[in-house]
């Protein structure tokens, strides 16, 4: 497990930082066929860490299922 | 008409008299970058030879009688993620060093050469436009011109450190997340992130096409309105680009604002930064006399979204080289590139939806407010190599990111944001972002034009 995942303003009371391994992200890494050397590990662990407690910031918010994404595809 | 601190216009007006050549006015600036540049390293590419040639067709055309452009013999250069026919598309990166020159000039590039603008070289960055500092492991940091040991900001930091060193008067940036704001304010000049789709970035590489724009900065509002109204508009061979017609907003520098209903933005943009940061909306608040607050709703949410939308984005974009040469990539870049590769689909959709809400919920809130003042940073330009964390407001905060926290919520729906730059008595300079509803630049150069008048905001040439 990476250290503590700090990322100030998206630690809300709302949602706690989402911790992420390093074996974490050897699992996830290999379902995308994405090599990442073992000196690499920690580092994208936390980055990662990041992006998800961010996601689950944006996730704990209720949409409607009437909001669509907001890109527009002009065939 | 040769000197640092000459503005665009001013030689643009000068060159059309022919009270100087723009053969003089290029090799003076040719002349200042190789005196100065080397310890700002705010250029990557001078093409000496290229533009001076260039000039000389520019007062060729004047000598013949023809209209040879608003922006004359002024010299401009552009951030190396944009096309440059000749000249290798770097990207900030090692990896794209790689490929062949450019065929062609971007658009914007191309709009400010019809405009009789010349180009004097291409400008560094943060690798692939990811990071707020410049400090770029392949071809060094640029420093900022207020204090050598100071990052410019980034990731168009070349682009601000040469405006505000007095290199250039015109330089072109983009701005994902704050590439453009962020060193505008850190380097203390003006810089403008115009509305998603206002600019054509054809011919520009794409860091996270969703959020993506093109826009330019200099050391007065008439020479930004100038450079804008030189680049915008329609653009089929950019997918997002609008169809729209443009605004002319160089008409708007000096016109009166009573009338428009101003605000400033509280709640997540009066906390997160450091009081200095926070008190530099002040006097330009007393200067346009507002009072009145108003809260974005959601913006720290809205901060998050965009994280995860350019991550994903950027790490898709590159993915085969992060599986095949992943060494290749600048160590600041290359982990987050790869955290981003292995985003759920599911939370980028999200992500996504939410943005489309957000869009909505502050459309709303532009039907009672024409101009918000917001912080542009939450913190005064920091030290090169500074430690991964910072605390600021009683948070531990990752520091490079930070940088981003106001900007962030803002072009993540596309709102058009110029940055004003204020002085600090003993202290760095510091900006101050003017927002509006999209496709309202105008509105932001009437009241960006009325501070400067007030001298409030200034962006002198730091010698």
């Amino acid at each position: 497990m990476t250290d503590a995942v700090r990322v100030g303003y998206l630690d809300s009371n709302v949602v706690g930082p989402v911790r992420i391994s390093e074996a974490d992200v050897e699992r996830l890494a290999g379902v995308v066929a994405l090599p990442i050397s073992p000196d690499e590990l920690p580092a994208v662990a936390v980055a990662l860490g990041v992006l998800l407690t961010a996601a689950r910031l944006v996730g704990e918010f209720p949409l409607s299922d009437d909001v669509e994404a907001a890109p527009v595809f002009r065939p | 008409m040769t000197g640092a601190d000459a503005s665009a216009l001013a030689i643009a007006t000068a060159v059309r008299a022919r009270r100087v050549t723009a053969r003089e006015v290029t090799a003076a600036a040719l002349a200042r970058i190789a005196r100065r540049d080397p310890a700002l390293n705010s250029f990557t590419h001078v093409r000496a030879e290229a533009a001076l040639a260039e000039a000389a067709r520019v007062d060729e055309r004047v000598a013949a009688g023809e209209d040879a452009g608003p922006l004359a013999g002024v010299p401009f250069a552009v951030k190396n993620l944009f096309d440059v026919a000749g000249l290798t598309t770097l990207a900030g990166s090692k990896i794209f060093a790689e490929r062949p020159p450019a065929d062609r000039d971007a658009a914007a590039v191309a709009a400010l050469r019809r405009a009789g603008a010349v180009l004097v070289g291409a400008l560094n960055m943060d690798e692939f436009a990811f990071g707020f500092t410049c400090e770029n492991a392949h071809y060094g940091p640029t420093r900022n011109p207020h204090d050598p040991s100071r990052v410019p900001g980034g990731s168009s930091g070349g682009s601000a450190a040469a405006v505000a060193a007095g290199l250039v008067p015109l330089t072109l940036g983009s701005d994902t997340n704050g590439s453009i704001r962020v060193p505008a304010a850190f380097c203390g000049i003006f810089g403008l992130k115009p509305t998603y789709g206002r600019v054509s970035r054809a011919g520009v590489a794409l860091f996270a096409g969703s959020l993506d724009h093109v826009g330019p900065f200099a050391r007065s509002v008439a020479d930004l309105a100038a450079a804008f109204d030189a680049i915008q508009g329609p653009d089929a061979s950019d997918p997002v680009c609008s169809d729209a017609p443009a605004v002319a907003c160089a008409p708007h520098v000096g016109r009166e604002i009573e009338g428009l209903r101003l605000a400033i933005a509280g709640g997540h943009f009066a906390r997160n930064a450091t009081e200095e940061a926070l008190a530099v909306v002040k006097p330009v608040a007393r200067a346009l006399r507002v009072t009145r607050q108003i809260e974005i709703p959601e913006a720290h949410r809205a901060r998050a979204a965009a994280m995860v939308i350019t991550a994903a984005e950027g790490a898709n974009l590159h993915l085969a080289d992060l599986r095949s040469r992943a060494k290749d990539f600048d160590p600041t870049t290359r982990d987050r590139f790869l955290a981003g590769a292995l985003v759920p689909a599911s939370l980028y959709a999200q992500a996504q939806r939410f943005r489309a809400w957000y869009r909505a919920r502050v459309a709303e809130l532009f039907q009672e407010v024409d101009v918000l003042l917001a912080p542009t940073t939450p913190w005064v330009a920091p030290l090169i190599g500074a430690p991964r964390l910072a605390r600021v407001d009683g948070t531990d905060v990752v520091a490079r990111a930070h940088s981003g926290v106001f900007t962030q919520p803002l072009s993540f729906i596309g709102l058009p944001v110029l940055s004003v730059p204020v002085p600090v008595v003993g202290s760095l300079p510091l900006g101050v972002q003017l927002i509006a509803a999209p496709f309202r630049e105008a509105v932001l150069f009437r009241v960006a034009a009325r501070l400067e008048a007030s001298g409030v905001v200034a962006a002198p040439v730091v010698a």
